[in-house]
């Protein structure tokens, strides 16, 4: 039993103040009626044995002040509104699932040019003025994630609308199968469940393109088809379960009508590889109009400006005009850039005259080109051409070769100053080439107790950081293609004289592993990274292969956690690992928006982040960590909305139907008991109005209580 | 002629011309035979010069010659004197009760008890009686004097109109006065609920013992007998403000109605024991009927 009116506590304050009020009045304030009469002394003749205070009479007036409490007691009642629990489920349970995502920030001319996600939130209002006070109804927004506004299930009236007048788009995609099952939980064990989606439908997890029909290939979305030209395609729905077996009953209501849009579908920078000091910037605009469209398309160099509103001044660096056919996309580089800073926008403006762009979202994109300095490497060796010309090639590098017996190795000739001397070095990477690694005479102090980046090239000795045990010729059997050092690497056929098994521990990955055991091993520990390479490179053919200076490549970049492929700017709508300096534990997040995330902890040298929003993203140490050494005080990534599917924004062109959909994985549901089924009727049809019950309780018990007062037997 | 519009007014709100007209004919019975002041159409002991025929008696030295019986002289030689009867006038008194319980009612009883009043006064001026009003409640309450003749009963009915509520009922103080001052014995009717505190015997006895021939008329209302009281109240009287608390119940108000009645009927039998009549109306009793059927039929009138 709930109380849904005024709370237990205050209806029992109230009803003791009645009850006590009524108590008072009654046996305090009691009066009896004057009645004049002829001649009092004929009553008195009669009233000799009649005492007006017998205990029968002091009991028919308490039997009146009883009926009065009651009376009293069942107003309060009343007002407390007691619901029995069933009956709190009496009305339906519905789940508002609304599409927030980029696509429903589309404005709609028929629509008074209001956005998609305005109109659903109309419609979403009435919905909810619309219900019923057993009616209970949670809000979900769903983008790139599921997000509940109202916490559980409410009927208050209030809080739902407040939560829809909260709803913005965001720039990101629909997560619509994840909202969909979220909605499916939710409504697990209530009574009379009901999903009611919002969305455009502008989305292609719910709708897969079976048969696309001419022109479309795999994996066209419903949206891409539609903007198409072609046969009708065949779309399969797929939606859980149980709104499939309409135990939940499902109701899609399409927002939006057909419109056009035009958007950066790609922007990005990358490194050439040879010369990574040198960027070139890609731009891909995609056309969603069903007819060809002009568009003009500008790069821009953004100079931070605080005294403009987006903190830049947005210099041009080129503009020009393109044609696009329907449905197709055009890609453009940029060579050779001269940047005044660091920070690149594009923007895509439509200007075919008579169309209009319905989202405005896609137009602008976003990209900060990477600081980038040559890496400083070591070479420690007893002589190896072969390694120092690899290195040395590479424009990328910039390398000092040593032998192990160098002064600067042994300034002191003590162990200590030597680890010291290794240590204040600005050396990015070291290598040890063929070093020996004897617990009385090593070559250079332990250099893994220093934190830093170290190749070790077939190494060897008791002291040595990677224990090997010597193999001969061995066979390369497998590489480990996910691994950056990997990356590029052939090594098929490759002659080994001799090599080494190396000795893994917790932690090491095998990057190449040969017949006999691992052949090349990455290990990060304690703040370093190590690498070891188990036989000697001159004692290979891999000299003779281009496979030698990529592989020193990548493993240079992955000590330094370069990239050499594109420098993605991140993509909004999803889980962000952002790469933060070793030893920082926790990082503050200032999105776009000026919002600031704070104390952000970070797992293995990176942080997780959900950004949701296009722009340039300021990230610095968290309070506990600022002026760490080693770390910068600010830096920043870009995020782009970078979804051809999102910023297909033709909507689907009729609701799911949940009867043709297919189901994905969801628990089979249960039996029902046939005995409770046939009596369900009753309980679900028996009215618990409990408070109107007391109010015709109380109508009863004044009807009595005038009765009595009249026939005066209370009285 | 103004005034006689007022009085014709004042009569209306008692009684209509028809029923004047019914009750013209009728006349008081009085059972006793009151010596009169005037000639009138009451028989008296006078043997005087009377028409109807009403004895004989020896002739006495000094007798008027007139008077003898000559045919007897003649059969008998014996002087005998013949005696007339002779008709005079009678008092009534009607002692109208205008204490505080009169006025309860509806209609009071105290309009109920004028009309009474006022009926068999007309009965009385008929008959060339004479009518007197004298109200009261704790001691007399003014007075109309003795008049005679139809004429005079607009002076009844002014009377009446103008008679006030008085205060407790003190039959006994009352009537010591209205012996006192009224000498010339008749016809006392006391209209009356006879609810007097102190009793009404001794009031009654004090009017038997002074030779008035008394007549009791109790008026009531319906609602005293059967009062539709419940629950609990505090019944106050109206004439001396006791108060008492009680708690009525059906079976309470079966014994109060057998108090009333025990009351009324004790009232009855102390005027039958002591020859007087009674009469018990309620005020829901029709007025015609009252005076055409039950006065008559008891007695009271003729």
């Amino acid at each position: 039993m709930k109380f849904m009116g005024i709370g237990l506590q205050s209806a029992m304050m109230i009803a003791g103040g009645f009850a006590l009020g009524l108590l008072i009045l009654y046996v305090l304030k009691l009066r009896r009626r004057r009645i004049t009469v002829p001649f009092t002394p004929l009553w008195s003749r009669v009233l000799i044995d009649k005492d007006a205070s017998s205990w029968f009479q002091r009991l028919k007036r308490l039997l009146s002040l009883l009926l009065w409490v009651l009376v009293t007691l069942l107003i309060v009642l009343a007002m407390a509104d007691p619901q029995p629990e069933q009956e709190l489920e009496r009305g339906t349970n519905t789940v508002l699932v609304i599409d927030t995502s980029a696509s429903m920030a589309t404005r709609e001319p028929l629509e008074g040019n209001r956005t998609r996600l305005a109109v659903a939130v109309g419609k979403a209002t009435e919905f909810v003025d619309a219900m019923s006070p057993h009616d209970k109804v949670m809000l979900l927004a769903v983008d790139g994630q599921v997000r509940s506004l109202t916490g559980d299930f409410t009927d208050d009236v209030a809080v739902l609308h407040e939560a829809l007048e909260s709803l913005q788009p965001s720039a990101t995609e629909a997560r619509m199968l994840e909202a969909l099952r979220t909605a499916v939980d939710s409504l697990t064990d209530r009574k009379r469940p009901q999903i009611l989606l919002f969305s455009d439908g502008a989305h292609s997890e719910l709708a897969r393109i079976v048969d696309a029909g001419e022109g479309a290939g795999p994996g066209t979305t419903e949206g891409e088809v539609n903007a198409g030209v072609g046969a009708e395609p065949t779309i399969e729905y797929v939606l859980p379960d149980k709104l499939i077996r309409d135990e939940i009953q499902f109701d899609h209501e399409v927002v939006g009508s057909e419109s056009g849009n035009i958007a950066i579908s790609g922007f990005n920078i990358r490194r050439y590889l040879s010369n990574k000091l040198d960027y070139e910037v890609y731009v891909q605009v995609r056309n969603f109009f069903n007819r060809p469209v002009f568009a003009e398309l500008t790069l821009y160099n953004l100079i931070p400006d605080e005294s403009t509103a987006t903190g830049f001044f947005y210099k041009i660096i080129e503009k020009r005009t393109l044609e696009l056919g329907p449905g197709s996309s055009e890609l453009r580089f940029y060579k050779n850039l001269a940047l005044a800073s660091d920070h690149l926008a594009a923007k895509v403006e439509l200007k075919t005259p008579g169309l209009a762009d319905a989202l405005d979202l896609d137009n602008e994109a976003f990209v900060l080109v990477p600081k980038f300095k040559q890496a400083r490497i070591l070479a420690i060796t007893p002589g190896n051409l072969f390694l120092e010309a690899a290195l040395l090639l590479n424009r990328n590098f910039e390398v000092d070769v040593m032998t192990p017996d160098d002064p600067f190795l042994h300034p002191g000739g003590s162990e200590e100053l030597r680890v010291t001397n290794l240590n204040k070095t600005p050396y990015d990477v070291v290598i040890f080439d063929n070093s020996f690694w004897d617990e009385d005479t090593p070559p250079i102090s332990p250099a893994i107790e220093v934190p830093g980046n170290f190749l070790y090239i077939n190494p060897k000795g008791a002291a040595s950081p990677f224990q090997v045990s010597n193999v001969d010729e061995p066979l390369i059997e497998r590489i480990d293609r996910k691994h950056p050092i990997a990356r590029w690497l052939v090594l098929k056929d490759l002659n080994l004289v001799r090599g080494s098994k190396i000795r893994t521990q917790s932690g090491d990955r095998v990057v190449v592993r040969s017949v006999d055991g691992p052949l090349v091993v990455a290990r990060r520990e304690a703040g370093s990274n190590l690498v070891a390479i188990g036989f000697s490179i001159v004692e290979s053919d891999l000299v003779f292969r281009v496979a030698l200076p990529v592989m020193l490549i990548n493993t240079v970049d992955w000590f330094l956690d370069e990239s050499n492929s594109l420098i993605q700017a991140y993509r909004t709508g999803q889980n962000w690992h952002v790469p933060v300096p070793v030893g920082l534990g926790a990082i503050n997040i200032k999105n776009p928006h000026g919002a600031i995330d704070k104390n952000l902890p970070t797992h293995e040298g990176k942080a997780v982040y959900y950004g949701a929003y296009t722009g340039f993203y300021a990230l610095s140490p968290a309070e506990e960590f600022a002026g760490m050494e080693g770390v910068p005080e600010q830096w920043e990534i870009a995020a782009n909305f970078s979804s051809a599917r999102e910023s297909d924004i033709t909507p689907a062109s009729k609701p799911i139907p949940s009867h043709e959909a297919v189901a994905v994985g969801e628990k089979p549901t249960e039996e029902k008991d046939p005995q409770l089924e046939q009596w369900s009727w009753v309980f679900n049809h028996t009215d618990y109005d409990i408070w109107l019950y007391c109010v015709f309780a109380v109508l009863g018990l004044l009807l009595l209580e005038w009765f009595t007062y009249h026939r005066r037997w209370t009285v | 002629m103004a005034k006689l519009k007022a009085t014709s007014a004042r009569q209306s709100e008692l009684f209509d011309e028809t029923f004047l007209k019914k009750i013209e004919y009728l006349y008081i019975v009085s059972k006793k035979i009151f010596v009169g002041r005037s000639r009138a159409e009451r028989k008296t002991r006078k043997v005087a010069s009377g028409i109807e025929f009403a004895d004989h008696r020896n002739y006495t030295a000094g007798d008027d010659f007139r008077y003898l019986d000559w045919n007897v002289f003649g059969r008998t030689e014996k002087l005998l004197l013949r005696l007339f009867e002779e008709e005079e006038d009678l008092y009534i008194y009607f002692l109208v009760d205008t204490s505080t319980s009169m006025q309860l009612g509806s209609p009071r009883k105290l309009d109920y008890a004028k009309k009474v009043a006022a009926a068999l006064a007309y009965i009385g001026l008929s008959n060339m009686d004479r009518v007197c009003i004298v109200p009261f409640n704790a001691q007399l309450a003014g007075r109309l004097p003795p008049s005679r003749g139809k004429g005079q009963i607009f002076k009844v009915f002014d009377f009446l109109q103008d008679l006030n509520e008085g205060k407790q009922t003190l039959m006994y103080e009352a009537f010591k006065s209205f012996v006192a001052q009224n000498k010339r014995r008749g016809i006392a009717v006391v209209i009356s609920d006879f609810y007097d505190p102190g009793g009404y015997d001794a009031a009654l006895n004090l009017l038997r013992y002074q030779k008035f021939e008394t007549y009791c008329i109790q008026i009531y209302d319906d609602l005293e007998l059967r009062p539709g009281l419940r629950g609990d109240i505090e019944l106050v009287d109206c004439e001396t403000g006791e108060r008492r608390s009680v708690t009525v119940t059906p079976k309470l108000l079966d014994r109060y109605r057998s108090a009333h009645q025990g009351f009324c009927e004790a009232l009855e039998d102390y005027c039958i024991k002591r020859n007087m009549l009674y009469f018990r109306t309620p005020i829901q009793m029709d007025f015609d009927d009252l005076i055409l059927r039950v006065f008559r039929a008891g007695g009271f009138i003729a």
